[in-house]
């Protein structure tokens, strides 16, 4: 369960790479690499261990054309998926 | 027998096989009999002799045979060892890309040939990673020293699309490809795993396959293209430095060479098409 005040940190044993504002990472117990456009990008560059759930979200509404309920709702969704996969903790 | 030795090498990487019994330095010679190399070895592998099956106590009626594929590896220190697939889950040798030392251990004399060639790609496959390259699900082309590269799964046409332009073009492989940065540029190379002959080209232009009812390239960004050259990547082992390099590796190689999605059916003009990209 994620929660608006939780704050996460990169897993430091996943190599990644951003490039023209879009990301691939390598869940590399799995694999597989996952591609990220310019969105989920944005999320993962603002996951620093210091920011909230909740400043991430205010940060895509201010950055991208997207309603709050929206962002809140793929947000939760995206750090859910990366929670499970062990690429945040 | 004394050792008896015998060097091959794949995609400019060289490797020098010691081996202790007759019939499996004859067999490999013949396996990589257009690959032999006199160049210095990047690693050895020491081949150990086989053993009887009374031995290792194996019941071959309840082996599946088809699990033969699936090996398991798991990294302890600076070597990975290599693990036969379940139930038997033998240990299979290790492959240490520090010290360049690979050991193919002793196997019962009927999983021997079926485990060795497996063995002996991943040992090139971890190597080639440490050099920048990597094996790919793919097949390959050539026109006057240039390649063109077809990346997909099995069943996403890289045959069907060989033979269509076997006419006009050299085929370089068919199922598996080598591809490494060499003097500057990206080469394809075949491998001896699928090919009998060794070739080399320089990469011009990577296609990713899409069986559709019309034929059309779309050209993809470079991010896009290494996310989907990876997922086609033979063997990607769960170590982070390897990763990281076949990750810089694929970012450079997706911002050098165009990539394209290639959306084809079967009667698709597909020579005319691809020669008229080369010359645009």
């Amino acid at each position: 369960m994620v929660k608006m005040e939780d704050k996460f940190t990169k897993n430091e044993n996943i190599p990644w790479r951003l490039i023209d504002n879009e990301a691939i990472i390598v869940d590399i117990k799995e694999g597989e690499s996952i591609y990220l456009n310019e969105v989920g990008a944005f999320i993962w560059g603002s996951i620093d261990g210091k920011k909230t759930v909740k400043e991430i979200i205010k940060h895509i509404c201010d950055n991208f054309d997207v309603d709050i309920e929206t962002a809140k709702k793929d947000t939760l969704n995206f750090l859910k998926t990366l929670l499970e996969k062990k690429l945040i903790l | 027998m004394r050792r008896k030795s015998l060097k091959a090498e794949v995609a400019g990487i060289c490797s020098q096989f010691n081996l202790w019994e007759e019939d499996s330095f004859y067999f490999l010679k013949n396996i990589f009999k257009n690959f032999l190399s006199e160049k210095k070895e990047n690693f050895t592998v020491d081949i150990k002799p086989k053993l009887t099956e009374r031995e290792t106590g194996l019941k071959l009626e309840k082996f599946n045979w088809d699990l033969l594929d699936k090996i398991r590896i798991e990294k302890f220190n600076t070597k990975f060892h290599i693990f036969s697939p379940e139930p038997l889950d033998y240990n299979l040798g290790f492959i240490d890309i520090r010290k360049n030392q690979c050991q193919f251990n002793s196997q019962p004399k009927i999983l021997h040939r079926y485990l060795l060639l497996p063995f002996l790609r991943l040992c090139f496959q971890l190597f080639l990673f440490k050099s920048g390259g990597f094996f790919l699900h793919a097949s390959a082309a050539s026109q006057q020293k240039t390649g063109y590269l077809f990346v997909g799964p099995t069943g996403s046409g890289k045959s069907t699309v060989i033979n269509r332009l076997s006419k006009d073009f050299k085929v370089l492989a068919d199922e598996l490809v080598a591809l490494r940065k060499y003097n500057g540029y990206y080469c394809i190379y075949s491998t001896p795993w699928t090919e009998k002959r060794k070739k080399i080209s320089r990469l011009e232009k990577i296609f990713l396959l899409r069986k559709a009812q019309y034929l059309q390239f779309k050209k993809i960004k470079p991010i896009q293209a290494a996310f989907e050259i990876y997922s086609n990547i033979l063997y990607c082992v769960s170590d982070y430095s390897l990763t990281n390099k076949l990750l810089n590796t694929l970012i450079n190689l997706s911002h050098k060479i165009p990539c394209y999605t290639m959306y084809f059916a079967l009667e698709s003009p597909l020579s005319q098409r691809i020669k008229e990209l080369s010359e645009n």
